[in-house]
């Protein structure tokens, strides 16, 4: 059985202009201490949709209109403020990109991580401030009574977003979400990131929850992926289908975008033409269609429902159909078997 | 050889910090770029790449040094003339735009500062330069806001090229956007060096994006130049532990061989009190292969080893 098993999310926000439809039937479940990674750009619904999870988008101007989150047994989207608190922070924990902001200014890192603790547990003061210093030499941070005894604005970028998770793990949640959690460092201290990331994944089987809009980490990191774009899923895949042979456009098209250390030179980089839909004025077929280069005449008019791929007919042997694969695309197959080539 | 376009000789830069002491931003940094070149300038925050970038263009006079362009002096103090040269493209497109003005009006003010050019003229002109940006005449009359991020970038290009400048700098032009319009952003860059024959100076964090875009890369650490030589040496065989430490940090993109491995432990020191000998020597991995404690005693300087140019007590001829 998964950990969390969320049905046909769709969230609206209420805006002077009329209504934004952010995200649009989403579906997805996440199994106990695997990585899972969610793809988009901005404006996609990824981040959307992992607030909406913990019912910290502020209402109004967001509105959930439908969905089911099942955690442990529970619906998340049906518990009341004082149950939620009890969840956010002990079984499922956010960290986001920026960890500046996230971080209380005047209050000292120990201080704030033993808040957590003492939320949670029934525990002296002592104790938790004890567990804080402990919280930080888990996440690797030299030194960590003194870091314990520093504010924010005394540590780097890296220690921040180390502090942030140690926060977010301080309570030994069996869900981490994080929202960006490298985007702001260096390539350097998001590899360092990354790296505790998997550690503290193999150490306590934490499953983990990677929103990003970086391809190249998700091939690192991630089982699965969802890539997201105008509020939907697009495509679902292991992170090797996604890579290999991806069979919906955009996600072609998001691959062919980005330059590896491996792409050779003298191949052009397409990018993808055009703009994300105005969320206020939604395409009545595909969402992708106006920027899509394999769109045929239904696209326009209907909108593609997530579906396995009909096979191309040309799968290697031996190779085992996953059936977690899916795609949003009547073409799938003409896509699948372009990017094969 | 003919005269670089752009010469710089030990320049240096410090700051005063709040509580007393100062950090060298930049730290004796000797560079030349040819005409028509295209070199990236590559390194962590405080690296000191975006106050050198600064510097470039005269947005910030250094304490020390000297910067010429096409052989005459250049700074803050120039005249306009001279300062439409070298011109430049910042990170955030939605800061660097006037959020009140059309793009139009914005894309021609330059040559109202540097030129004696009618007001038909300069609209003449911004029009031909947001064309080569690949935006067509109605944008002129678009305010900033109605603009997608890519929109808008193309924007602050041809608002830089709309002086004919000798050399482009972009100071991380493609980090604010989206991963499907950076591949753009970056393909327009490539075709506007070759259609104007404009210089470029690419400062990015991003390595993969130099790497499509520079001839030749500088790798800079706590405000020096580490390691300086053409793109296929600097990114098949880097010399410097550093460089090497930066292109194993970069995500790899294939889901078959994940990057497990953490490839450089701790964080640059401060650039307060930057460490004795060698900047980089605190979390180094190969300083301890160097006889005599050089590394922790003697800073490095950037000469021409056999594996390259590059500053590192490893390859230094004894």
């Amino acid at each position: 059985m998964s950990l969390l098993d969320v049905r046909n999310l769709r969230v609206r926000f209420e805006t002077p202009h009329g209504w934004v439809q952010a995200v649009e039937s989403v579906s997805f479940d996440v199994e106990a201490g695997e990585t899972l990674a969610i793809v988009g750009e901005s404006g996609s619904g990824k981040s959307v949709t992992a607030l909406a999870l913990l019912s910290l988008l502020p209402r109004p101007p967001a509105v959930i209109e439908t969905g089911e989150a099942w955690f442990d047994g529970r619906n998340l989207l049906a518990l009341s403020e004082r149950e939620l608190r009890g969840v956010r922070g002990r079984e499922i924990s956010l960290v986001f990109q920026d960890p500046t902001s996230s971080l209380h200014p005047m209050l000292t890192v120990g201080e704030q991580i033993a808040e957590v603790l003492r939320a949670h547990e029934r525990i002296s003061s002592r104790a938790a401030r004890e567990r804080a210093v402990e919280a930080l030499a888990e996440v690797g941070l030299a030194d960590p009574a003194a870091r314990a005894a520093a504010y924010p604005h005394q540590l780097s970028g890296g220690m921040r977003q180390r502090a942030l998770i140690a926060m977010a793990l301080a309570c030994r949640p069996k869900l981490l979400i994080a929202d960006e959690p490298t985007t702001a460092l260096d390539v350097t201290v998001q590899a360092q990131i990354l790296a505790l990331l998997r550690e503290v994944q193999r150490r306590h089987g934490t499953a983990i929850v990677l929103i990003t809009h970086d391809l190249a980490l998700v091939a690192d990191v991630a089982r699965r992926v969802h890539v997201m774009y105008a509020g939907s899923i697009v495509e679902s895949a292991t992170a090797k289908e996604l890579f290999a042979r991806p069979a919906h456009p955009y996600s072609l098209g998001l691959l062919r975008s980005v330059p590896s250390l491996a792409t050779p030179l003298d191949s052009k980089l397409s990018g993808i033409p055009g703009v994300p839909p105005d969320p206020r004025l939604p395409p009545p077929g595909c969402a992708f269609e106006p920027r899509c280069p394999f769109k045929v005449a239904q696209c326009s008019s209907s909108r593609p429902p997530l579906t396995a791929p009909p096979s191309a007919g040309s799968a290697p042997q031996g190779v085992v159909r996953v059936a977690s694969r899916r795609a949003a695309c009547f073409e799938s197959a003409r896509v699948a078997a372009e990017s094969a080539r | 050889m003919s005269e670089p376009l752009l010469e710089l000789r030990d320049l240096r830069v410090r700051f005063a910090a709040p509580r007393g002491g100062s950090v060298r931003a930049v730290d004796g940094v000797d560079l030349e770029l040819a005409r028509g070149e295209s070199l990236g300038l590559v390194g962590e925050s405080g690296s000191g790449k975006t106050t050198l970038a600064r510097v470039v263009v005269g947005l910030q006079r250094p304490d020390s040094g000297t910067v010429k362009l096409a052989g005459e002096p250049f700074g803050p103090s120039a005249i306009p003339a001279q300062r439409r040269r070298a011109q430049i493209v910042f990170q955030d497109p939605t800061t660097s735009l006037d959020p009140r003005r059309p793009v139009g009006w914005s894309v021609a003010e330059p040559l109202a500062i540097a030129g004696r050019l009618t007001t038909r003229e300069r609209k003449l002109r911004a029009l031909a330069a947001l064309d080569a940006c690949g935006l067509e005449s109605l944008f002129v009359h678009r305010y900033p806001h109605e603009l997608s991020g890519g929109q808008r970038q193309r924007v602050a290009i041809a608002r830089a090229l709309v002086v004919e400048p000798d050399l482009l700098v972009c100071d991380e032009p493609t980090s604010a956007l989206d991963v499907s319009v950076r591949a753009q952003i970056l393909e327009l860059l490539g075709e506007l060096r070759a259609r104007f024959g404009l210089s470029l100076l690419f400062v990015s964090h991003d390595l993969a994006a130099v790497r499509r875009v520079c001839e030749r890369v500088a790798v800079m650490y706590l405000g020096r130049i580490v390691e300086i030589g053409p793109r296929e040496r600097l990114f098949d065989a880097p010399a410097h532990p550093y460089t090497r430490a930066l292109l194993d940090s970069v995500p790899g993109g294939d889901p078959e061989h994940p990057r497990v491995a953490e490839p450089l432990p701790g964080e640059p020191a401060s650039a307060l009190a930057p460490p004795p000998g060698c900047p980089f020597h605190p979390r180094c991995s190969r300083a301890r292969e160097v006889p005599g404690d050089r590394c922790t005693r003697s800073a490095p300087k950037l000469t021409p080893t056999p594996r390259g140019v590059v500053s590192c007590h490893l390859h230094a001829p004894r």
